[in-house]
């Protein structure tokens, strides 16, 4: 099955088009009421597929594939599902656990900034050092635990079910760490950190030339030199929260060759295993020791021998919190993760598992990176195979990751004027998104397998998928156009995180992917924009220009709209909103560097980078999939409804922070 | 040594007849169960080897001292004195107990290793990934073969430390699985995989390798061969605590019908 994006545009109105005429081509026009209504002894499953593109997803059932998906519309209903503004998953999914918008649960990007200090942090959750602590020499000892603070706000759909009395279970839950311990049975999914607490930094050991050794984005590089055909190694731990300078802990490993090189021997600890080339060593477990041999953090990696001969390249996963002994929690309640363990084996528990970093970066080939997400798949099908076999009543709800973080990785095999698209990718890859949408597939075949007239089964995703072609330097263009300032001139666009600005000449940054703020006098540190007049002039000015601009290259405007928080937010805390939020137009996003607070000198580019595909456009043009077997009353629904219709139709009371509809009233 | 090596086999063999027939049933019960062993022979240890009236007596003396601590607390040359007196008091209890200590150090020590071949590891299994290491003098001639349920899935790995090592994979666990390290002539096969039995990782030619691994034809000191290893995932148990609480819970509750004093 041969996939293609051969439009420019598609709107909200197409997609219904395009489903209206599917259902009618199926025979299905309209929904048929095969399910009572529920009851709070019904039984529900959501399985939430991240990145499901609805366009995609009918194309494939018109060649005659997603049987169970098919066979699902026609036994219930299907609709294009509006997504978040913006249509990031973290935002989208806070959207459908909390049922309400980002002002009543406080996502609004993947990435904020602390703005007194103009720190920028992972938007999902805060890892704190203890309180108190008592200074012994080099030592800090706690005396109060550090905390772990999810930053979602409002209750999740799971924990109000359980906390009802009604058995809950949410496996792989996105931005759910940490967990919540509720009653509700959870495993944390997208936006659970690594044992840095960063959203996974993998390391590549190598003595190849074709390397520079240092950092890179998301991973390290390391530098070797062979003695004897034996490597020395240091594979990064976290901080030290027992040592007053939080240094680092490392972990010691050697890598020795066979004199033929075509092996190695790692020895890490007490663990020593073979390697070939090509080859996957299973789940490491690391003793990172703090305090001696009183107090250690427990991390899980895998080894990928990528290369040997005529250099070694060994590509070590970033370090997972290990689910049988987590240093920070994972699941609620805490045993449930140690539980899957020992019935399955460990497992990914960081949130954005398949390593597209390593493919940017060039650590993985298109192959080695292909076999890394096909390993977390497989491994996400044996936790969903568990759950279904093991679920009898209640709510389930399990998240798989792979359709969106591989659209975004293989969507140049999809497009033909991506500019990283050929022939020869589309030849070796271009089976894996459409093999990758039939295992989902086969997965909606077994849990329709235990559907009945008490069960409840929704198939959803967050956004849709479309190409990313063209890049947008937002703070570039803030620079040129006057509303940004660097300290050098020649040293512009060198840092990240803002680094060279010039805050005294600065009226607006952005930060993140769609978000843009003003440097507002009285929040930011050195604010040069009065708030009031001066603000409201500023952002009316901005929202003007951002439309109106144009792409030189393809005559396209990058952005097609920009609000204002309270045109499109409501809430309690509305106010931790950026001042604008920027809306792309189909095929742009904005920037790499961009997002890292970065000026680099072009406004526009090509993306050259192999995460091809994305979603952080403007939510219109992306809605997600909505697959019921019961029929909606309304047919556009969104994200954010669902928490609430299903706890209606549990007969629990919705609480008033979920501002959803009951799309089933 | 040949009394030692027996006294050994003896332990390793009241290991196996405790532990394994439980084992199968759960590894708490036969961990209980060896305890409760081990409690049974150190209380009886201790009564034959220790002079019991001597014991009480010197237990007696502390208690004395402690309560007229109790009783004369405005006292406080008295305080210091008694301290002094229970001191000298402890110190003639743990006197006291040292020959049955010593007496009790070596089986309790070769239990706790024959412990550790129940306890310890986890049997390899369908799937499993394992390494066979060998040392010997020539290790580019060690040869290694396997059961039709273990598959070699790397050629020798030689290292310059004389070692040479294999990574294997288990096919079928159904039966017992072995593999077989051929050098110069010499032989020597072993179990790797099989359900019910002591998992003994190493076997070598030195007087501590044939203590930990009694049951394995041990290696002739002047063969090619000095050790072979083969390496079994950790089990994860907790054994060593569990039994240390047990086997003095147990301890405690049988002094009184043994009627030991310690």
């Amino acid at each position: 099955m041969k996939i293609r994006e051969n439009r420019q545009y598609y709107t909200r109105r197409d997609f219904l088009k395009t489903a209206g005429a599917a259902a009618l081509a199926m025979g299905v026009a309209g929904c048929p009421a095969i399910v009572r209504p529920s009851n709070n002894k019904d039984r529900v499953i959501v399985l939430a597929v991240d990145g499901m593109d609805p366009r995609l997803l009918l194309d494939f059932i018109r060649a005659g594939g997603m049987r169970n998906c098919k066979s699902l519309m026609e036994r219930g209903c299907f609709y294009p599902l509006r997504s978040s503004d913006p249509p990031q998953s973290p935002v989208a999914w806070s959207n459908f656990i909390s049922g309400t918008n980002p002002g009543g649960h406080g996502i609004f990007d993947f990435i904020a900034r602390d703005a007194p200090t103009l720190k920028p942090f992972l938007s999902t959750s805060r890892i704190s050092p203890p309180d108190r602590t008592i200074q012994l020499g080099k030592f800090s000892l706690p005396v109060s635990g550090g905390e772990a603070e999810q930053l979602r706000k409002g209750p999740a759909v799971w924990d109000v079910i359980a906390q009802a009395g009604i058995d809950s279970t949410a496996i792989r839950a996105p931005v759910n760490f940490p967990p919540v311990q509720s009653g509700a049975r959870t495993v944390s999914g997208l936006a659970t950190p690594d044992i840095h607490g960063s959203y996974g930094i993998f390391s590549f050991f190598t003595d190849s030339p074709d390397y520079a050794g240092g950092p890179v984005s998301g991973g390290q590089i390391h530098r070797l030199n062979a003695l004897s055909g034996r490597y020395s190694c240091l594979l990064k731990g976290p901080s030290n929260t027992f040592r007053r300078d939080g240094a680092g802990v490392d972990v010691p490993f050697e890598v020795q060759t066979d004199a033929a090189r075509t092996m190695v021997q790692i020895s890490m600890g007490s663990e020593r295993f073979i390697l070939r080339p090509g080859e996957w060593s299973k789940w490491i477990t690391l003793k990172f020791p703090m305090l001696s041999v009183l107090a250690s953090a427990s991390g899980i990696c895998r080894f990928y021998l990528k290369r040997l001969d005529p250099h070694l390249e060994l590509y070590v996963s970033p370090v997972n919190i290990d689910p049988a002994d987590p240093a920070l929690p994972v699941s609620s309640p805490e045993d449930f993760s140690r539980d899957l363990v020992r019935r399955l084996g460990s497992f990914y528990t960081q949130g954005m598992p398949e390593d597209t970093s390593a493919l940017s970066a060039k650590v993985f080939g298109d192959d080695d990176y292909r076999a890394q997400a096909m390993q977390v798949h497989e491994e996400a099908m044996r936790l969903y195979d568990h759950s279904i076999h093991t679920y009898n009543s209640g709510f389930l709800y399990f998240y798989f990751s792979s359709l969106d973080l591989n659209s975004h990785a293989f969507w140049r095999t999809v497009d033909a004027q991506h500019p990283l698209y050929n022939p020869e990718i589309v030849k070796r890859h271009g089976d894996f998104l459409p093999w990758l949408y039939e295992s989902i597939d086969g997965a909606v075949g077994r849990a329709l397998s235990l559907v009945d007239e008490r069960t409840t089964l929704y198939v959803i995703s967050d956004h849709g998928f479309t190409s990313f072609r063209r890049q947008f330097n937002l703070n570039s263009w803030l620079m040129d156009n006057g509303y940004a300032r660097a300290r050098s001139r020649f040293e512009r666009g060198q840092s990240s995180f803002f680094s060279d600005t010039d805050w005294t000449g600065t009226k607006a940054y952005g930060l993140g992917i769609n978000s843009l703020y003003l440097n507002l006098r009285g929040r930011e540190p050195e604010g040069t924009v009065a708030p009031g007049a001066e603000a409201d002039a500023l952002k009316a000015e901005l929202i003007s220009r951002l439309k109106s601009l144009r792409d030189p290259a393809t005559g396209e405007p990058p952005i097609t709209n920009v609000y204002r928080p309270e045109e499109i937010y409501s809430g309690p805390y509305v106010d931790m909103a950026p001042d604008l939020i920027v809306c792309y137009n189909m095929h742009y996003r904005a920037s790499w560097d961009t997002i890292l607070g970065k000026y680099p000198r072009e406004v526009f580019l090509d993306n050259l980078d192999p995460w091809s595909g994305d979603h952080c456009m403007d939510a219109q043009f992306l809605p997600g999939v909505f697959l019921c077997n019961r029929p909606a009353s309304v047919n556009t629904p969104a994200l954010l409804d669902l928490a609430p219709s299903i706890l209606a139709g549990y007969g629990i009371p919705v609480p008033r922070e979920m501002t959803g509809r009951n799309i089933f009233a | 040594m040949f009394l030692i090596y027996g006294f050994n086999r003896i332990i390793s063999a009241a290991c196996a007849a405790v532990i394994g027939p439980l084992m199968g049933v759960s590894h708490w019960l036969a961990l209980a169960a060896i305890s409760l062993l081990t409690a049974l022979v150190a209380l009886l240890v201790f009564k034959c080897c220790s002079n019991q009236k001597k014991i009480r007596r010197a237990k007696d003396i502390a208690l004395a001292r402690i309560l007229e601590i109790r009783i004369y607390k405005d006292d406080l040359l008295g305080i210091f004195s008694a301290f002094g007196r229970i001191l000298a008091a402890t110190l003639r209890y743990l006197g006291l107990c040292l020959l049955p200590l010593i007496v009790m150090i070596l089986p309790i020590g070769l239990m706790l290793v024959h412990m550790g071949a129940w306890f310890e590891y986890r049997p390899l299994q369908i799937g499993d990934v394992s390494l066979v290491t060998v040392s010997a003098s020539d290790p580019g001639s060690v040869i290694l073969e396997s059961s039709s349920g273990i598959r070699i899935e790397t050629d020798a790995f030689i290292l310059p430390d004389q070692t040479v090592t294999w990574r294997i994979a288990v096919a079928d666990a159904a039966t017992p699985q072995q593999v077989i390290v051929r050098s110069g002539g010499e032989a020597y096969p072993r179990i790797v995989a099989a359900a019910g039995t002591g998992i003994y990782p190493r076997l070598d030619s030195t007087v501590m390798g044939r203590l930990a691994n009694p049951i394995e034809e041990s290696i002739p000191p002047d063969g090619s061969v000095k050790y072979i290893e083969v390496q079994h995932p950790k089990s994860g148990r907790h054994w060593i605590l569990g039994w240390l609480v047990l086997s003095m819970l147990a301890g405690l509750i049988l002094k009184y019908p043994l009627r030991v004093e310690f």
